[in-house]
């Protein structure tokens, strides 16, 4: 049954991904110039003659229809192609790449789902007193404020003034660390990125986390569970937190595509070699096939995220089991 | 009752709880004093807003802790005041009372286990390593009536059955052995025949195991049936309290002349004509003084319809043959209407009865064109009520209206009550807005509402005014059916009179047709002309009048009829022959054959494989089963 689930869900992503690979082709067929046009301009000379020839060689001369269907083919075929901007494999520049994101989005999603049912608790737990009003609007400020100034901020002050931790980047450049060392060395290199992803998104859950632990408190079976006479600890944690998570965790696979794409701002705010920046280039030189397999693998990153989430929504709760088979 | 060497296993006396609310400090309860001995049942019985919920809160120390509460409660023998020490007060919660509650689907955690849920109360009173844990978890479980405890305690709520579900809270509550139980409404959320076995069970743990039983109800049936001593709470005060035959044989109080007399309980003794029930006392009402206007403009004989005059001014018919109605969830299927045949005429109140599941309210939604049968017509006048297209006329359309089961939910709430009745007559008719506003008000009075309440907002009128208001806004394009879907279900006791008694007055005014839904046998009873039982989707039973539950020939209809507790009648003196076994399979899972047969009492081999039609036992009377004509003695 699980199996089934896990193919369902797999089979019901091609579409997505079918949508997502036709549109990327004609979104950038809109955009003006090529990647031949994008190399001219960045070593600022050429001529009609070797354009051509380029032209030629990377297949751009061809006409849309034949280019729309080499590239469908393509991928089809999980033929990733060539990069032309970086001149080698794609899947070698994205496998180089997708790491440093993945880590980066995983993190944030676990930080600031965890914060936020953490805070959400305790705000619903202190409801109507000063720590609900503090966490509610301190949360709604972070919120309100844009992920590359908070994330500036936080450079200025964390990197710069206090210099506890590190600027920018993932590891220290030359340190050559190995073991223990160069874990915690990534660490200190990802909690300011982190942290700024995290806290744009903390309201939200805050907020959810906040409003299903008041229901679930009114809730009929906290009450029975208090009639029971069992301890108020495992009221607020088994009868009143658990069912209280299930919106919190639905969210957290909704934005999981908004964090990604929120983690191509801060990728470049914190110079992080990832998926983020590489879309950045891959648009800029117009490398088409790059950006094509750039957005397929974040949105299979999306799907995967939610497949995973909607795993464990069905560990949480057991009526959706029963009537999704 | 008050037995010198027993000592009470609760005494309450003068408990007054008091919230500070905007308008000043509200008196919820007070001075309330209930004695209960072991081995005894205690009954207390009020409308919604009497306090007797907030009592047994007090008494389970559950209250908000807003509320301000005074008093004196002592409990098992200890002498210490429990409401003045709330740290004792919490130490005897879950362990000298258990406590039950209304809804057992919402007092069961939904993601967990039932086992777990049950492991963990053990666990926290009892002091077992684990293994003995789960042990007497499936003895609790057993206890309660649970066969296959041990595949049955793997399973989550939402995969139990309502009776299963009450069960399981009931073994929850007895798992710190409490010598009192505190049971709040537990089985008006149930049907009928699984009412009747829950009833069963509780009162078996209180003859068995001497438990203290506190049963709080808004049935007067159900209290009677079951209880040594009543107490009857009115506005926050306790105004009669006595033995359970005193109270309700021979009422003192006003309030409880009225709860009874609105009571309408199932007859099957004698056949007396009834007159108008809502012959109620001023104090029964708090939130409605108009019901001197019904009382002056009831008819007092609802049986001297003059069905014949009003036929012979126009004659409607509406004519469902063959209905069926499958729901698909992806593989599952769920029969909710299987072959129906149905009429309905000007005049003529005709009622659909049974449990849950039965597929009642799918045929009124059927009947009134919100949902349309997989196979089956629906015929008004000779005319099909919806065109090939799935269309149906303006002009059909106003023909049949239709009154929902909770009147809050079916008016918008931030549209006013006039604007509400107003929206039908803006689409029907081609009123001008002036001449719609007098016809609204028009209607406000016809049923008994003053015309000052077209300007209020749902929340701003009670459930009974509100239903009133519903009732006007269905008689807004002047129908000739009138489909009415548990009208009276949530509405309390009173009320609920003042509502029937208004449908029959306008019945007999305008010779309304009325197709009504209920569960409830006695009002079934006393509105009904004709009645349509239905069993998971099938027609088991079609009799007329008030007769028909006394000569009823279907087991099911007959497990209805005994499921439906008496006032007058001692529970425990009961005939059981007549209940049925189990609850319905759900509408996913239809038996073969006849569909009853698993919880049938008379079923023979042949029920498992042929499934009856219904037949014509005598006039007007059907039963659709295959030992319907055999001389039945069923005691």
């Amino acid at each position: 049954m699980l199996l089934r689930f896990i193919g369902n869900r797999v089979w019901q992503a091609l579409p997505v991904v079918l949508i997502v690979a036709v549109g990327v082709f004609f979104l950038l067929e809109m955009a003006e110039g090529d990647a031949v046009d994008a190399y001219f301009a960045t070593t600022g000379a050429g001529d009609a003659g070797l354009a051509a020839q380029l032209r030629e060689q990377y297949g751009l001369a061809d006409s849309i229809g034949t280019r729309f269907l080499t590239y469908m083919t393509r991928l089809a075929t999980l033929d990733l192609g060539y990069s032309v901007a970086f001149s080698r494999p794609v899947t070698e520049v994205i496998a180089s790449r997708l790491p440093v994101t993945l880590m980066l989005m995983g993190t944030s999603i676990l930080v600031s789902g965890s914060l936020g049912v953490l805070l959400g608790g305790i705000a619903s737990w202190r409801r109507g007193r000063p720590t609900d009003a503090g966490i509610t609007v301190s949360a709604l400020v972070f919120n309100a404020m844009p992920g590359f100034w908070l994330g500036l901020l936080g450079i200025i002050l964390f990197a710069v003034k206090l210099r506890w931790l590190p600027l920018g980047g993932i590891g220290t450049i030359g340190a050559d660390l190995s073991g223990l060392e160069s874990l915690l060395d990534t660490v200190r290199h990802l909690v300011l990125p982190v942290m700024t992803l995290a806290i744009t998104y903390l309201a939200l859950y805050v907020r959810l986390m906040r409003a299903a632990m008041n229901e679930a408190a009114d809730s009929g079976w906290a009450l029975a569970a208090r009639a029971r006479g069992l301890p108020e600890s495992k009221i607020v944690l088994r009868h009143m937190a658990r069912p209280a998570l299930l919106p919190v965790v639905t969210m957290l696979g909704l934005k999981a595509g908004a964090m990604l794409g929120g983690s191509v701002v801060i990728e470049t705010v914190f110079a992080i070699p990832g998926l983020g920046r590489l879309s950045y280039e891959a648009v800029t030189q117009r490398d088409l096939p790059l950006l094509a397999a750039i957005l397929l693998a974040g949105t299979l990153v999306v799907v995967i995220v939610n497949i995973l989430i909607d795993l464990f929504y069905r560990k949480l709760d057991p009526r959706i089991a029963d009537t999704t088979g | 009752m008050k037995g010198a060497e027993i000592v009470p296993l609760m005494r309450l006396s003068g408990l007054t709880v008091r919230y500070s609310a905007h308008r000043g400090i509200v008196d919820a309860v007070c001075g309330v004093d209930l004695d209960l001995m072991p081995g005894r049942v205690l009954s207390v019985i009020g409308e919604s807003g009497s306090g007797k919920s907030t009592v047994l809160l007090a008494l389970a120390g559950l209250l908000p802790s807003r509320a301000r509460v005074s008093g004196s409660l002592l409990m098992d023998g200890g002498n210490g005041n429990l409401l003045a020490d709330p740290s004792a007060h919490s130490n005897v919660t879950g362990r000298t009372v258990g406590m039950i509650f209304q809804n057992p689907g919402a007092s069961l955690n939904p993601v967990l286990t039932v086992g777990d849920l049950i492991d963990e109360v053990v666990r926290v009173h009892r002091g077992l390593s684990k293994k003995e844990v789960r042990a007497e978890t499936l003895s609790l479980m057993s206890r309660v009536g649970i066969g296959d405890a041990k595949s049955r305690a793997a399973a989550y709520p939402h995969q139990l059955s309502g009776g299963l579900k009450q069960r399981i809270a009931i073994a929850a509550a007895l798992a710190g052995r409490p010598r009192l139980i505190l049971a709040d409404e537990p089985t008006t959320a149930l049907d009928a025949t699984v009412q009747a076995q829950i009833l069963d069970l509780l009162l078996d743990l209180v003859d068995r195991e001497k438990l203290g039983l506190l049963f709080v109800t808004h049935d007067i049936g159900v209290a009677g049936s079951i209880s040594n001593e009543i107490a009857v709470m009115f506005n926050g005060r306790v105004v009669e309290c006595g033995k359970a035959g005193d109270v309700t044989l021979a009422p003192k109080h006003s309030h409880t002349v009225a709860l009874a007399a609105g009571a309408l309980p199932l007859d099957l003794t004698v056949e007396q004509p009834k007159t108008s029930i809502s012959a109620l006392d001023d104090t029964a009402k708090t939130d409605n003084n108009r019901e001197q206007y019904l009382k002056s403009a009831t008819t007092p004989e609802p049986q001297g319809k003059d069905t014949q005059v009003q036929q012979a001014a126009k004659k409607t018919e509406l004519v469902l043959s063959g209905i069926t109605r499958v729901f698909k969830t992806g593989a599952r299927k769920a029969v909710a209407a299987d072959g129906v045949n149905l009429t309905v005429r000007s005049g003529e109140t005709v009622a659909l009865v049974g449990e849950s599941g039965s597929g009642k309210t799918t045929l009124a939604r059927i009947a009134i064109g919100l949902d349309r049968p997989d196979s089956g017509t629906v015929i008004l006048d000779g005319q099909p009520l919806i065109d090939e297209r799935g269309h149906m006329d303006r002009v059909t359309r106003s023909r049949v209206q239709m009154v929902f089961q909770d009147p809050l939910a079916s008016f918008t709430p931030h549209r006013s009550i006039g604007k509400s009745i107003e929206v039908p007559l803006k689409i029907a008719s081609d009123l001008t807005s002036r001449a719609r506003r007098d016809r609204v008000l028009e209607l406000l009075e016809s049923v008994g509402l003053e015309k000052d309440h077209a300007n209020r907002y749902p929340t701003a009128l009670s459930g009974g005014q509100l239903q009133r208001a519903a009732i006007a806004r269905a008689l807004a394009t002047d129908p000739d059916l009138l489909i009415c879907d548990e009208p009276v279900a949530s509405l309390d006791v009173s009320v609920r009179s003042q509502v029937l008694d208004l449908l029959t007055k306008l019945q007999n005014e305008r010779g309304l047709g009325i197709l009504f839904v209920s569960h409830d046998l006695g009002v079934v009873q006393w509105i009904a002309d004709r009645t349509v039982v239905l069993y998971l989707g099938r027609v088991m039973e079609e009799g007329q009048g008030k007769a028909m539950w006394q000569t009823a020939r279907h087991p099911y209809t007959r497990s209805l009829a005994a499921a439906n507790p008496s006032a007058t009648v001692p529970w425990r003196e009961r005939p059981s022959v007549e209940q049925a076994k189990g609850e319905a399979a759900g509408s996913f899972a239809i038996p073969s054959g006849c569909r009853f047969h698993p919880r049938c009492r008379m079923a023979i081999a042949q029920c498992e494989t042929t499934e009856p039609s219904l037949e014509q036992l005598e006039k007007g009377h059907f039963v659709a089963c295959l030992r319907s004509g055999e001389q039945l003695d069923l005691g």
